[in-house]
């Protein structure tokens, strides 16, 4: 999912934009989009909104506003603790968990969702890092995988108006448990403005819905060999996080409804650009 | 009882008689004796317990158990089989309950026939398990009964009761062969055809699939021994069974509502919706209803009808408040309408523990007309 001049969108409004309620399925009003840009160096800082050029459903848009590392994550943690994660492997994740606790930064609020055969929230959206490090420390459930039902979760908790939205869902297989279906959840993952991101420990057969929704959301899969080393990747997701652009743009001359393709680039730039390829409004 | 184990027991003697050299004579003389022990066990055991006369025959081998099931075929009064078929139908409960209650949750406390079975959970192998050779042997005992064990009411009730216990426990490597010789004997059996069905219907799911997927191969050996085809293979095969079930009995509620849950599964939802439609104008159960209306919100929300999935969900949560399935369908709807605030407060509550048992839907898999202890009781209340 990561392609030159691809994009993304997001629908909804940074506080300081316009919108305060946040009926975007009726009436967008703006539209914001979250953008890692790099090369073969990294992250490309220093971009001004002028750099952007952004076509919704091929209509050129005018960007409004730019903002980087200014804006405030509001991130969910989605740990999997079902039977394939016991013992030490808990305890790895539990590790891991502090460390994303310790790498919030002010203003930042996190959330903690766990999930076997049932999802579990145990912490909704906080900046109090004790409370997100006791959550860590409960007793957790065990059983099937609930995947499906864990990643929805984590992505409607993390929806905010006035931060960032990230959900990050660590799992070592393929869900076994859900009740929600994976293209329904992908629907809504289209009218969302969160931004997921996998981490997958195993190298067994890819879980297509995983792929699909960090796609769609503009997030991508990061595969690590052990739960061991989630700390490191989560670390390195949220610094990707925050070297990503928030652009915005007030829709103008496209409908109201439906799926909108977007198209981001930068000018003048040989840049990577991975962003949502679209979103959804209205009916 | 007495009389047929008079009959039996003569029998034994007839044979007996047929000895020659003494090494044939100990041979014998052992297996005449084991015979004794088999067929006592097979009078003198309570139906439900462990008592000694379901010890004295729960560790032999499959050789031995073989041996004293041929020889009641072998020396039955062929005029007059009613005191071998009784033996060979008390056999078959026996055989039964020694499985019964020598399994715990890790498994059989019983030597093990071979190391056959695949041991899975949340998708994965743990290892290799071994089978009881006593549902085997329980299944060889009807086999043998005279003129034809189809006609045996009794047999149609061992295999509807251990088919829907051992689905019960999730054991499929005994349910495949189990059913399929059910389905022989009794190819029009509603409710064999519903646990039939359940199993398929089963394996169509993501646990089943990914977890054959994952082995060696793509799983072909596996999928081949144990039965397992593809997703859109298992579900025709749940759907065609479900609707002859339903040829049997079309009041069969759990029928319709696994009938439609299927063709939902393969985007069929106006028909799964209207299947669903049918069944819910019906009287159900708690249970079947909260799950004809927890899988009528499914198709209706595919169907982009949000309001009647709405209403549909609504309803199974009212059944079940402390089911997270209909609350989070709910969240979702609320989500995609532009409610984030409801849809938040739809997820689970921070901090509150959520128990599985609580949510029908994490147990769909499992067959749901008869309880498993219900059945347990009417299976060990039949007469002998």
């Amino acid at each position: 999912m990561t392609r030159n001049n691809l994009l993304v969108p997001c629908v909804t409004c940074l506080t300081s934009v316009v919108v305060s309620a946040q009926t975007f399925t009726s009436r967008v009003e703006s539209v914001r989009v979250d953008v890692l840009v790099s090369d073969e160096r990294g992250p490309v800082l220093g971009l001004q909104a002028s750099d952007f050029e952004i076509d919704d459903a091929g209509v050129p848009q005018q960007v409004d506003l730019i903002a980087f590392e200014q804006v405030p994550l509001s991130v969910v943690l989605a740990l999997d603790t079902s039977d394939s994660v016991a013992g030490e492997a808990l305890e790895r994740l539990r590790d891991a968990g502090r460390m994303a606790v310790e790498a919030l930064k002010a203003g930042d609020q996190a959330g903690l969702v766990t999930f076997a055969t049932t999802v579990s929230v145990r912490a909704p959206l906080t900046a109090d890092a004790a409370r997100l490090r006791l959550a860590l420390a409960q007793p957790v459930e065990t059983g099937n995988t609930a995947l499906v039902d864990a990643t929805y979760t984590a992505l409607a908790l993390a929806a905010s108006d006035t931060a960032r939205p990230l959900a990050v869902v660590f799992s070592d297989g393929a869900d076994t448990a859900s009740f929600l279906v994976p293209d329904a959840v992908l629907a809504t993952a289209r009218r969302s403005d969160t931004v997921v991101y996998a981490v997958r420990t195993n190298q067994r057969s890819p879980v297509r819905f995983l792929d699909d929704i960090t796609a769609l959301t503009g997030g991508r899969v990061l595969t690590i060999d052990s739960s061991g080393k989630l700390g490191t990747a989560l670390l390195a997701i949220f610094d990707e996080f925050r070297h990503r652009y928030v652009i915005s743009y007030r829709p103008r001359g496209v409908s109201r409804d439906g799926w909108h393709p977007l198209r981001v680039r930068v000018k003048n730039r040989r840049v990577t650009i991975r962003a949502r390829p679209g979103y959804q409004a209205g009916s | 009882m007495e009389r047929a184990l008079a009959a039996v027991l003569r029998i034994t003697a007839l044979s007996g008689a047929a000895v020659g050299v003494p090494a044939r004579q100990d041979r014998n003389t052992r297996a005449d004796k084991m015979f004794e022990v088999w067929l006592s066990a097979v009078e003198h055991h309570t139906p439900g317990r462990l008592d000694e006369a379901a010890a004295s025959i729960a560790t032999w081998s499959r050789r031995d158990l073989t041996a004293a099931l041929d020889r009641v075929k072998r020396d039955r009064l062929e005029t007059d089989p009613n005191p071998a078929n009784r033996i060979l139908i008390r056999a078959a409960f026996l055989h039964a309950d020694i499985a019964v209650l020598h399994r715990t949750a890790r498994g059989y406390t019983l030597p093990s026939d071979d190391a056959s079975t695949l041991v899975a959970k949340d998708g994965r192998q743990l290892g290799r398990g071994g089978r009881t050779v006593h549902w085997d042997m329980g299944r060889k005992a009807l086999d043998a009964v005279l003129p034809d064990p189809a006609r045996e009411d009794r047999v149609r009730l061992w295999y509807q009761t251990t088919a829907a216990i051992l689905q019960y426990w999730d054991e499929f490597a005994e349910l495949e062969p189990h059913l399929a010789r059910a389905r022989q004997l009794f190819p029009r059996d509603a409710a064999l055809l519903v646990v039939a069905g359940t199993m398929h219907e089963y394996y169509a799911e993501s646990v089943f699939q990914n977890f054959m997927a994952d082995l060696p191969g793509g799983g072909g050996q596996a999928r081949r021994s144990l039965g397992v085809g593809s997703t859109s293979d298992e579900l025709t095969q749940a759907e065609s069974l479900f609707r002859r079930a339903l040829e049997t009995d079309p009041d069969r509620s759990e029928a319709r509502i696994r009938l439609a849950h299927v063709l939902g599964r393969e985007a069929r939802h106006a028909e799964a919706a209207a299947e669903l439609r049918q069944v819910l104008s019906t009287p159900l159960s708690p249970l079947l209803k909260h799950y004809g209306l927890l899988f009528l919100g499914r198709e209706e929300q595919a169907l982009g009808r949000p309001i009647s999935a709405r209403e549909a969900f609504e309803g199974a949560a009212a059944l079940y408040p402390d089911a997270q399935s209909p609350r989070l369908a709910l969240s979702e709807l609320a989500h995609d309408a532009g409610d984030r605030v409801r849809a938040r407060e739809l997820l689970p509550a921070p901090g509150a523990a959520t128990k599985e048992d609580s949510d029908p839907w994490r147990r769909f898999h499992r067959m749901h007309e008869q309880s498993v202890d219900e059945l347990m009781a009417a299976f060990r209340r039949i007469p002998s």
